[in-house]
């Protein structure tokens, strides 16, 4: 890995494998992991998730990026971060629940990633997995409305991110190939 | 003073992630950077109405294929309905290309009312690059959809890929003078990336 700090994000829909991806980049120490929201944020979430109006729901995840954002510059004095969701999840969800978050998003004040991925996967294959992890786990989420889900992954195809298809391949390869890209520059 | 402001806030009202002004890897002048943005416009909106053609093209087959469906000898005619079976099929092939097709639509419409700035190759990036192993030059246009066609923009030849095409992904995440590898088939093919924008 290069000796300069990378802080990378990885974004996309629910199934993409977004958290196994970035916690096989942490698992040999070449980065660490970090999931937004954060701290009082990701407590208070559920409650905000329930009950705000997605204008409500954008400004307080709007807020908690930026607070991960302090924690984030933070954490690259010591190590390189790869960040579960970041702003573009942050922007994508909501401009899709409300059109006009578009015209007042901004990520001004934020700090930008050295390289920010879209993960990606075919809607079927999204939707397996998501199946998968329910009955894994019974804590899990599952988002019942698939055109929704549609409608955002859309959206996030919209933005000018880094692809990565991970229908086919294994987290492992993903990884890998995360890893190849983003030392690419040395 | 408030017309100033807005002005110089422009890209963050308009796209996600803009505001970092013109690209440096094409060490270009304000104009040129203007000038890539007309470039990728005029292509999207190629691009997008040849899908939009596609689509209604498909939906013309899909009301022939549904037809030939009813037509189609039943079990009472032929003693079987494998010929009413497979045009079912058919029927079910087109509405998911329709589907494919359409959703393909709305991703380029998002990305046609607001552009992102790109810095790396990405999606809605345009990358000239340099294959090693024939000294050729070529641009491509990295798209959510709608790849495998070439177009003509100012006597420039530039070929749209679709981001998840093994071609665009040997470029995602490259930028100006990195060099990427396309393995195909046991084949191996170099690129050296001269500008992306």
């Amino acid at each position: 890995m290069k000796s300069k700090r990378i802080f990378i994000s990885l974004d996309g829909v629910d199934g993409v494998g977004k958290t196994t991806v970035a916690k096989l980049l942490a698992s040999d120490g070449s980065f660490q992991y970090h999931k937004s929201p954060s701290g009082v944020f990701a407590q208070w979430r559920d409650e905000v998730d329930a009950h705000a109006t997605p204008l409500e729901r954008y400004c307080f995840y709007r807020l908690a990026t930026q607070f991960d954002s302090a924690k984030i510059r933070r954490l690259l004095e010591n190590t390189s971060v790869v960040c579960e969701h970041y702003i573009t999840t942050t922007a994508t969800y909501h401009i899709v629940m409300d059109a006009r978050i578009r015209l007042i998003h901004n990520d001004n004040g934020l700090l930008k990633p050295d390289f920010a991925f879209l993960l990606g996967a075919r809607s079927e294959v999204r939707n397996r997995r998501i199946l998968e992890r329910a009955m894994i786990r019974s804590d899990a989420k599952i988002e019942a409305d698939g055109s929704f889900l549609d409608q955002v992954a859309e959206t996030f195809l919209s933005l000018g991110l880094i692809y990565v298809d991970t229908s086919d391949v294994t987290p492992e390869v993903v990884a890998t190939t995360i890893k190849r890209i983003v030392t690419r520059e040395e | 003073m408030i017309v100033v402001e807005a002005l110089q806030d422009w890209p963050n009202v308009l796209s996600i992630n803009d505001g970092s002004g013109p690209p440096e890897s094409l060490n270009s002048t304000f104009t040129c950077w203007i000038g890539e943005k007309m470039i990728k416009h005029e292509l999207l909106q190629r691009v997008i109405d040849k899908l939009k053609e596609n689509s209604e093209s498909a939906k013309q087959n899909l009301a022939t294929a549904k037809q030939a469906v009813i037509d189609a000898p039943g079990a009472m005619q032929s003693h079987s309905d494998t010929t009413r079976w497979q045009m079912s099929r058919r029927v079910e092939a087109i509405e998911n290309t329709i589907s494919e097709t359409l959703r393909a639509l709305n991703a380029l419409e998002l990305l046609m009312r607001a552009p992102p700035t790109v810095t790396k190759c990405s999606s809605y990036a345009v990358i000239e690059a340099q294959n090693l192993d024939d000294g050729t030059r070529a641009k491509y246009f990295l798209l959510p959809a709608g790849g495998g066609s070439k177009y003509e923009v100012d006597g420039e030849e530039i070929t749209v890929l679709t981001v998840g095409a093994p071609m665009a992904r040997a470029f995602m995440g490259a930028s100006a003078g990195d060099e990427v590898e396309l393995k195909i088939q046991g084949t191996t093919r170099r690129f050296s990336v001269i500008a992306v924008a």
